[in-house]
């Protein structure tokens, strides 16, 4: 059981980052993305073919986490005036289109036969592997969450806010709002991408159809329960997230009558009433 | 969502205090569900099935796991190896790598199984042999890709789908049976296309033929008429369809609606009854390939007794066979200590032994002191030095008035 947890735990940690970063640019900054999911795989992808390739665990997370948020930065970039619906439509495409990239590209990471055999960095001494990676992300995680913690505080986090309230009060005091949103797109994107690295080392193989946009949804779901606001009711939902969508198993072994079959279907309804309710308490009408 | 519920961030206190606590209390309950009440009993041996209950697997999921359980029925029924009752929990891989590791996790560390059986896409046996192979338990899988070969060679990894490579032969063979020269290709960009192809190109050519062409097209596409033009430009005798179902009734009225007629040739798991309904006419000849089962065992027989015998179960003879496999391993080797079942599952399915055809004679027969070879639903079993089917059936038919009718068969198709 405690292993059976420690999966588990290791999962909605590595989802964890996702939230962050998306937190960063949808609950900071106003910006909504749908595409999250091409961040997580750019640094999933960039991990395993660095790490395979003999890179230190370290610095193939680094590279990864960059390169992600060099992605983030350009998708900011190359739309300056594209806000709410329009930039969810163009971060969804984005995210199809590293999707089918890798998908397509074979001589970029094996296309659909995606990269087997990614490292996972060494075990401590006298612990397990399953443990040992635990507490790196672990660590990972908390680093996420001080700095993220940081950046909401920071002056940076307060125009990022104005700039969600009001992008022409923003402008109208000569700050440069593409510069905050691509800073805010950069972060998340980041963050993303230090998830994904995460990712490939903890499964060890990844292949271009675990990138789906259901990854985005549910990272979505996460933020949206969260209340789009503070790091630690980010991270608390995707918690709670991945306990919807995987404690649900454990219950199949308490409600008898419920066979697999059933429960496949009855799983997804559980998070998607969850979701419902939570919404409707959270964002009843003429609250402020 | 409007702008202005994007932007409530600051509310009272007392009801974020609040909501973080259910949040808390929530994820506790998740986590803290603890053992279950029906596991822990010593006697038992516990075996994992983690199939794809949905998503693109579904409907073949379900069938397996309804031969298992009669598989299962049967085992119990006979006293269960070394007189232990086997208890089988099921876990839904949802045709999702991810999904199936996570599955894989819970079986190995919640449930304790000695064994998994059942993964059917390629990916999810992919990401869970790792786990398998790290705990020293036992995989069976039902997955084609070839690249599965390479984990296998580590050990306790086995599969009883034919190689994808031996799906390319089996067209090739065929065609060379029917005296076919020419063939053309049209392929989902997905990990079976480009080996199945590799290996239909190298035998059809050493059977004189020529592929004309081929051409991939991704999973989204609707509109086929393009590729069926150039792939039909060239007038082959037959053209192979390698993908999943919605393309390939997408491709097969593409043909029949710009009135061109060719041969198609698709792997069974590519159709399914419905497919037939809704393509209508233009299903009409289509020749399907499936992986073979024995149908006059008397293992198959039953299980075709038991689910309804209006049906092929491909899949599911695969499913039966996997779990009366695992029983009698566990009843040879005398423990459910994986390095003690990898050598035990050659030793039970390996030629050389007293034939038998079910658990309860197997299980008679090793009581007997006697070596057994256990020719199975799905077939004469016998797994090569990599844990592969060493020589595949498969049977061929073909589609007519909404009908599916054997044709033919390609028997022992050999790497």
């Amino acid at each position: 059981m405690i292993d059976y947890l420690i999966a588990i735990l290791i999962f909605a940690g590595i989802y964890g980052f996702v939230a962050l970063g998306l937190n960063i640019q949808w609950g900071l900054t106003g910006l909504i993305n749908l595409g999250q999911v091409a961040f997580f795989a750019v640094g999933a992808y960039t991990f395993a073919l660095l790490s395979k390739a003999g890179v230190p665990f370290l610095l193939a997370v680094a590279v990864a986490t960059t390169l992600s948020g060099v992605f983030g930065a350009a998708v900011a970039m190359f739309t300056p005036r594209l806000r709410e619906d329009y930039l969810a439509i163009v971060t969804l495409g984005f995210s199809e289109f590293v999707r089918l990239v890798l998908l397509n590209e074979k001589w970029l990471a094996g296309g659909p036969d995606g990269v087997a055999g990614v490292p996972r960095p060494a075990s401590f001494p006298g612990l397990g592997s399953e443990t040992s990676f635990l507490i790196v992300t672990a660590l990972a995680l908390a680093f996420a969450f001080w700095f993220t913690r940081r950046i909401e505080r920071y002056p940076i986090g307060r125009t990022l806010k104005a700039i969600r309230e009001d992008e022409g009060v923003v402008t109208s005091v000569g700050k440069v709002a593409l510069a905050y949103k691509t800073k805010a797109f950069l972060l998340g994107a980041a963050l993303a991408g230090l998830g994904g690295a995460f990712f490939a080392s903890y499964l060890s193989y990844i292949s271009p159809d675990m990138f789906g946009p259901n990854v985005s949804i549910y990272v979505l779901a996460a933020v949206l329960i969260g209340a789009q606001g503070s790091s630690v009711a980010t991270l608390l939902s995707t918690a709670l997230v991945a306990a919807l969508l995987e404690g649900t198993r454990l219950l199949k072994d308490y409600i008898t009558f419920v066979d697999g079959v059933e429960l496949a279907a009855l799983r997804l309804m559980v998070l998607g009433l969850a979701l419902i309710a939570i919404v409707m308490v959270r964002y009843r009408p003429g609250r402020p | 969502m409007t702008n202005a519920e994007m932007k409530s961030t600051g509310w009272a206190m007392s009801s974020r205090r609040l909501f973080l606590a259910a949040c808390v209390s929530a994820a506790a309950i998740g986590a803290l569900l603890g053992p279950s009440p029906a596991a822990a009993d010593d006697s038992e041996i516990v075996l994992g099935a983690l199939m794809p209950l949905s998503g693109a697997g579904g409907p073949f999921g379900q069938e397996m796991l309804a031969s298992a359980k009669v598989a299962l029925e049967e085992i119990n029924a006979a006293g269960g190896p070394l007189g232990r009752k086997i208890r089988l929990v099921e876990e839904n891989d949802e045709t999702n790598a991810e999904a199936g590791v996570r599955a894989a996790r819970k079986l190995v560390d919640v449930d304790k199984v000695s064994a998994i059986f059942g993964t059917w896409a390629s990916s999810v046996t992919l990401a869970v042999a790792p786990i398998v192979q790290e705990k020293g338990l036992i995989l069976l899988s039902n997955s084609g890709a070839s690249r599965i070969t390479e984990v296998q060679k580590k050990g306790h990894v086995f599969r009883l789908e034919p190689d994808d490579l031996l799906f390319g032969k089996a067209y090739a063979e065929y065609a060379a049976q029917e005296g076919w020269k020419k063939a053309a290709v049209l392929g989902l960009n997905v990990p079976f296309t480009q080996s199945t192809v590799d290996a239909l190109k190298q035998r059809f050519e050493e059977r004189g033929g020529q592929i004309t062409s081929f051409v991939t097209y991704n999973e989204e596409q609707t509109t086929f008429t393009t590729e069926v033009a150039r792939v039909l430009s060239d007038q082959p005798d037959f053209v192979h369809i390698s993908g999943y179902e919605p393309d390939t009734i997408a491709i097969l009225k593409a043909a029949y609606q710009s009135g061109l007629t060719t041969r198609f040739i698709v792997p069974g798991f590519s159709v399914s009854a419905d497919l037939i309904k809704n393509a209508g006419p233009a299903a009409d000849g289509l020749l399907l390939v499936e992986e073979g089962v024995s149908e006059d065992s008397p293992a198959y027989q039953r299980l075709a007794k038991q689910l309804g015998s209006d049906r092929y179960y491909s899949f599911g003879a695969q499913a039966y066979d996997e779990m009366v496999i695992l029983a009698l391993a566990i009843e040879a080797a005398k423990s459910t200590d994986g390095k003690a079942l990898d050598k035990a599952i050659r030793e039970i399915t390996g030629t050389g032994g007293t034939k038998v055809t079910s658990f309860a004679e197997g299980v008679a027969a090793l009581r007997r002191g006697e070596r057994i070879d256990y020719d199975g639903a799905s077939g004469p079993l016998d797994f090569d030095a990599n844990g592969n089917i060493a020589k595949a059936n498969f049977r061929v038919s073909e589609v007519k008035d909404g009908k599916t009718a054997p044709v033919g068969k390609i028997s022992e198709v050999q790497f």
